[in-house]
Protein backbone atom coordinates (compact mmCIF):
# COMPACT_ATOMS: atom_id res chain seq x y z
CA UNK A 1 0.00 0.00 0.00
CA UNK A 2 1.53 3.36 -0.96
CA UNK A 3 2.39 5.79 1.78
CA UNK A 4 2.15 9.54 1.34
CA UNK A 5 4.42 11.73 3.41
CA UNK A 6 2.61 14.84 4.57
CA UNK A 7 3.90 17.88 6.39
CA UNK A 8 0.93 18.29 8.70
CA UNK A 9 -0.33 14.78 9.28
CA UNK A 10 2.77 12.63 9.04
CA UNK A 11 2.85 9.54 6.80
CA UNK A 12 -0.55 8.41 5.52
CA UNK A 13 -1.21 5.00 4.08
CA UNK A 14 -3.68 5.02 1.21
CA UNK A 15 -4.98 2.90 -1.63
CA UNK A 16 -5.19 3.83 -5.29
CA UNK A 17 -8.98 4.06 -5.07
CA UNK A 18 -8.77 6.69 -2.31
CA UNK A 19 -7.30 9.20 -4.74
CA UNK A 20 -9.63 11.95 -5.90
CA UNK A 21 -8.87 13.46 -9.28
CA UNK A 22 -9.38 17.16 -9.87
CA UNK A 23 -9.07 17.35 -13.67
CA UNK A 24 -8.80 21.16 -13.59
CA UNK A 25 -6.91 21.42 -10.31
CA UNK A 26 -8.08 24.21 -8.01
CA UNK A 27 -7.92 27.95 -8.82
CA UNK A 28 -4.35 29.09 -7.98
CA UNK A 29 -3.33 25.41 -7.77
CA UNK A 30 -4.13 24.26 -11.30
CA UNK A 31 -1.24 21.79 -11.34
CA UNK A 32 -2.49 19.91 -8.29
CA UNK A 33 -4.82 17.32 -9.73
CA UNK A 34 -4.72 14.49 -7.18
CA UNK A 35 -5.83 14.74 -3.56
CA UNK A 36 -6.69 12.59 -0.58
CA UNK A 37 -9.50 13.37 1.85
CA UNK A 38 -8.37 12.85 5.41
CA UNK A 39 -10.48 12.84 8.52
CA UNK A 40 -9.41 12.43 12.10
CA UNK A 41 -11.90 11.01 14.58
CA UNK A 42 -11.20 13.86 17.00
CA UNK A 43 -11.63 16.56 14.38
CA UNK A 44 -15.12 15.79 13.07
CA UNK A 45 -16.70 17.36 11.08
CA UNK A 46 -13.46 18.95 9.88
CA UNK A 47 -11.77 17.11 7.01
CA UNK A 48 -8.52 17.82 5.23
CA UNK A 49 -7.87 17.88 1.51
CA UNK A 50 -4.25 16.81 1.10
CA UNK A 51 -2.37 17.11 -2.18
CA UNK A 52 -0.68 13.93 -3.39
CA UNK A 53 1.88 15.95 -5.29
CA UNK A 54 2.92 18.49 -2.67
CA UNK A 55 3.39 17.17 0.84
CA UNK A 56 3.07 20.68 2.31
CA UNK A 57 -0.24 21.49 0.59
CA UNK A 58 -3.44 20.77 2.48
CA UNK A 59 -6.74 22.53 2.98
CA UNK A 60 -8.97 22.55 6.04
CA UNK A 61 -12.56 21.82 4.98
CA UNK A 62 -16.02 21.64 6.49
CA UNK A 63 -19.14 20.14 4.93
CA UNK A 64 -21.10 23.16 3.65
CA UNK A 65 -24.19 22.10 5.58
CA UNK A 66 -22.21 22.08 8.82
CA UNK A 67 -21.64 25.79 8.12
CA UNK A 68 -25.02 26.72 6.60
CA UNK A 69 -27.65 24.01 7.19
CA UNK A 70 -29.79 25.05 4.20
CA UNK A 71 -26.92 25.50 1.75
CA UNK A 72 -28.00 25.08 -1.89
CA UNK A 73 -25.44 23.96 -4.40
CA UNK A 74 -25.81 24.83 -8.05
CA UNK A 75 -23.54 23.21 -10.58
CA UNK A 76 -23.25 24.02 -14.28
CA UNK A 77 -23.61 21.32 -16.95
CA UNK A 78 -19.83 21.59 -17.48
CA UNK A 79 -19.24 21.04 -13.75
CA UNK A 80 -21.48 17.97 -13.73
CA UNK A 81 -19.80 16.54 -16.79
CA UNK A 82 -16.41 17.05 -15.15
CA UNK A 83 -17.68 15.12 -12.13
CA UNK A 84 -19.13 12.35 -14.27
CA UNK A 85 -22.52 13.10 -12.71
CA UNK A 86 -25.67 12.01 -14.49
CA UNK A 87 -28.26 13.95 -12.49
CA UNK A 88 -29.29 17.59 -12.85
CA UNK A 89 -27.72 20.75 -11.46
CA UNK A 90 -29.87 21.01 -8.35
CA UNK A 91 -28.02 18.63 -6.12
CA UNK A 92 -28.26 18.06 -2.42
CA UNK A 93 -24.96 18.73 -0.65
CA UNK A 94 -24.31 15.86 1.70
CA UNK A 95 -26.41 13.61 -0.48
CA UNK A 96 -24.64 11.70 -3.19
CA UNK A 97 -22.22 14.48 -3.94
CA UNK A 98 -19.85 15.60 -1.21
CA UNK A 99 -19.73 19.36 -0.86
CA UNK A 100 -16.99 20.96 1.25
CA UNK A 101 -16.14 24.56 2.10
CA UNK A 102 -12.44 25.41 2.38
CA UNK A 103 -11.64 27.16 5.65
CA UNK A 104 -9.18 30.05 5.89
CA UNK A 105 -7.54 31.07 9.14
CA UNK A 106 -5.96 34.49 9.30
CA UNK A 107 -3.79 35.61 12.16
CA UNK A 108 -5.87 37.36 14.81
CA UNK A 109 -9.17 36.95 12.93
CA UNK A 110 -12.02 34.47 13.16
CA UNK A 111 -11.79 31.63 10.61
CA UNK A 112 -13.91 31.92 7.49
CA UNK A 113 -15.37 29.35 5.12
CA UNK A 114 -15.44 29.75 1.35
CA UNK A 115 -19.09 29.11 0.49
CA UNK A 116 -18.76 30.83 -2.89
CA UNK A 117 -16.41 28.17 -4.22
CA UNK A 118 -17.18 24.81 -2.60
CA UNK A 119 -15.16 21.72 -3.40
CA UNK A 120 -17.59 19.20 -4.88
CA UNK A 121 -16.66 15.53 -5.06
CA UNK A 122 -18.50 12.68 -6.75
CA UNK A 123 -17.61 9.60 -4.66
CA UNK A 124 -18.82 7.36 -7.48
CA UNK A 125 -16.27 8.57 -10.00
CA UNK A 126 -13.75 9.96 -7.46
CA UNK A 127 -13.63 13.19 -9.35
CA UNK A 128 -13.68 16.62 -7.84
CA UNK A 129 -14.01 20.24 -8.87
CA UNK A 130 -14.20 23.60 -7.18
CA UNK A 131 -17.63 24.78 -8.29
CA UNK A 132 -17.85 28.57 -8.32
CA UNK A 133 -21.35 29.64 -7.27
CA UNK A 134 -22.26 32.53 -9.53
CA UNK A 135 -26.01 32.54 -8.98
CA UNK A 136 -26.39 32.40 -5.20
CA UNK A 137 -24.90 35.10 -3.03
CA UNK A 138 -22.62 32.99 -0.89
CA UNK A 139 -19.55 34.69 0.53
CA UNK A 140 -16.01 33.51 -0.09
CA UNK A 141 -15.30 34.63 3.48
CA UNK A 142 -18.27 33.42 5.49
CA UNK A 143 -17.39 33.88 9.19
CA UNK A 144 -17.56 30.67 11.18
CA UNK A 145 -19.67 30.82 14.29
CA UNK A 146 -17.36 30.53 17.24
CA UNK A 147 -17.96 28.76 20.49
CA UNK A 148 -20.42 30.73 22.58
CA UNK A 149 -21.76 32.79 19.72
CA UNK A 150 -25.18 32.56 18.18
CA UNK A 151 -25.69 30.59 15.05
CA UNK A 152 -23.61 27.64 16.06
CA UNK A 153 -24.84 24.15 15.47
CA UNK A 154 -24.87 21.80 18.39
CA UNK B 1 -12.15 54.25 -13.21
CA UNK B 2 -13.95 55.12 -16.41
CA UNK B 3 -17.71 55.05 -15.90
CA UNK B 4 -19.99 54.76 -18.93
CA UNK B 5 -23.78 54.47 -18.96
CA UNK B 6 -25.28 52.11 -21.52
CA UNK B 7 -28.81 50.99 -22.34
CA UNK B 8 -29.88 47.53 -23.39
CA UNK B 9 -28.53 46.80 -26.85
CA UNK B 10 -25.72 49.35 -26.58
CA UNK B 11 -22.05 48.42 -26.41
CA UNK B 12 -18.58 49.69 -25.55
CA UNK B 13 -15.45 48.92 -27.55
CA UNK B 14 -12.14 48.18 -25.82
CA UNK B 15 -8.90 48.32 -27.79
CA UNK B 16 -8.71 46.29 -30.97
CA UNK B 17 -11.48 43.77 -31.38
CA UNK B 18 -13.13 43.69 -27.95
CA UNK B 19 -16.81 44.54 -27.74
CA UNK B 20 -18.94 44.40 -24.62
CA UNK B 21 -22.66 44.68 -25.32
CA UNK B 22 -25.48 45.00 -22.78
CA UNK B 23 -27.96 42.35 -23.87
CA UNK B 24 -30.46 42.55 -21.05
CA UNK B 25 -31.04 44.18 -17.69
CA UNK B 26 -33.55 42.66 -15.31
CA UNK B 27 -33.95 42.34 -11.57
CA UNK B 28 -30.69 44.08 -10.71
CA UNK B 29 -28.71 41.87 -13.08
CA UNK B 30 -27.08 42.62 -16.38
CA UNK B 31 -26.51 40.14 -19.18
CA UNK B 32 -23.40 41.02 -21.18
CA UNK B 33 -22.35 39.75 -24.57
CA UNK B 34 -18.60 39.86 -25.06
CA UNK B 35 -16.81 39.54 -28.38
CA UNK B 36 -13.03 39.26 -28.16
CA UNK B 37 -10.06 37.65 -29.92
CA UNK B 38 -9.47 34.01 -28.97
CA UNK B 39 -6.31 34.78 -26.98
CA UNK B 40 -8.12 37.15 -24.59
CA UNK B 41 -8.97 35.42 -21.32
CA UNK B 42 -12.41 36.32 -19.96
CA UNK B 43 -13.26 35.23 -16.43
CA UNK B 44 -15.89 35.96 -13.87
CA UNK B 45 -14.33 37.86 -10.97
CA UNK B 46 -15.30 35.00 -8.65
CA UNK B 47 -12.54 32.86 -10.17
CA UNK B 48 -9.96 35.38 -9.02
CA UNK B 49 -11.54 35.59 -5.58
CA UNK B 50 -11.47 31.80 -5.35
CA UNK B 51 -7.81 31.70 -6.37
CA UNK B 52 -6.86 34.35 -3.80
CA UNK B 53 -8.84 32.60 -1.10
CA UNK B 54 -7.26 29.24 -1.95
CA UNK B 55 -3.83 30.83 -1.55
CA UNK B 56 -4.78 32.24 1.82
CA UNK B 57 -6.33 28.94 2.93
CA UNK B 58 -3.27 26.92 1.91
CA UNK B 59 -1.03 29.22 3.93
CA UNK B 60 -3.33 28.79 6.90
CA UNK B 61 -2.57 25.12 7.36
CA UNK B 62 0.06 25.12 10.07
CA UNK B 63 -0.20 22.93 13.16
CA UNK B 64 -0.81 25.98 15.36
CA UNK B 65 -3.65 27.28 13.20
CA UNK B 66 -5.12 23.83 12.80
CA UNK B 67 -5.36 23.62 16.55
CA UNK B 68 -7.01 27.03 16.71
CA UNK B 69 -9.68 26.03 14.19
CA UNK B 70 -10.33 22.71 15.82
CA UNK B 71 -10.54 24.25 19.25
CA UNK B 72 -12.94 26.96 18.12
CA UNK B 73 -15.17 25.12 15.72
CA UNK B 74 -18.20 23.61 17.35
CA UNK B 75 -20.04 22.31 14.33
CA UNK B 76 -22.66 19.62 14.22
CA UNK B 77 -22.50 16.15 12.77
CA UNK B 78 -21.98 17.41 9.26
CA UNK B 79 -19.87 14.58 7.97
CA UNK B 80 -22.22 12.45 5.88
CA UNK B 81 -21.75 8.78 6.64
CA UNK B 82 -22.62 7.73 3.10
CA UNK B 83 -19.32 9.10 1.87
CA UNK B 84 -17.12 8.33 4.87
CA UNK B 85 -15.62 5.41 2.98
CA UNK B 86 -13.73 7.83 0.79
CA UNK B 87 -11.81 9.28 3.70
CA UNK B 88 -8.48 8.08 4.86
CA UNK B 89 -8.51 8.12 8.61
CA UNK B 90 -5.79 9.49 10.79
CA UNK B 91 -4.68 7.25 13.56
Amino acid sequence: MPILKTKNFGPIEYEAEDVIEFPRGLPAFEEEKRFLLIEGPAEKPVVFLQSLQREDLAFICLPVRAVVPDYRLSASPEDLEELGWKGDGEVEPGGELLCLAIVTVREGKPPTANLMAPVVINPGTRRGIQAIQTEAEYSHRHPLALDGEEGRCS
Amino acid sequence: MLVIRRREGEAVLIGEGIEVRVLETAGGRVTLGITAPKDVVILREEIRLAAEENWAAARAVTPKRLRSVLARWRGGEGSPSSVSRIFRSLR
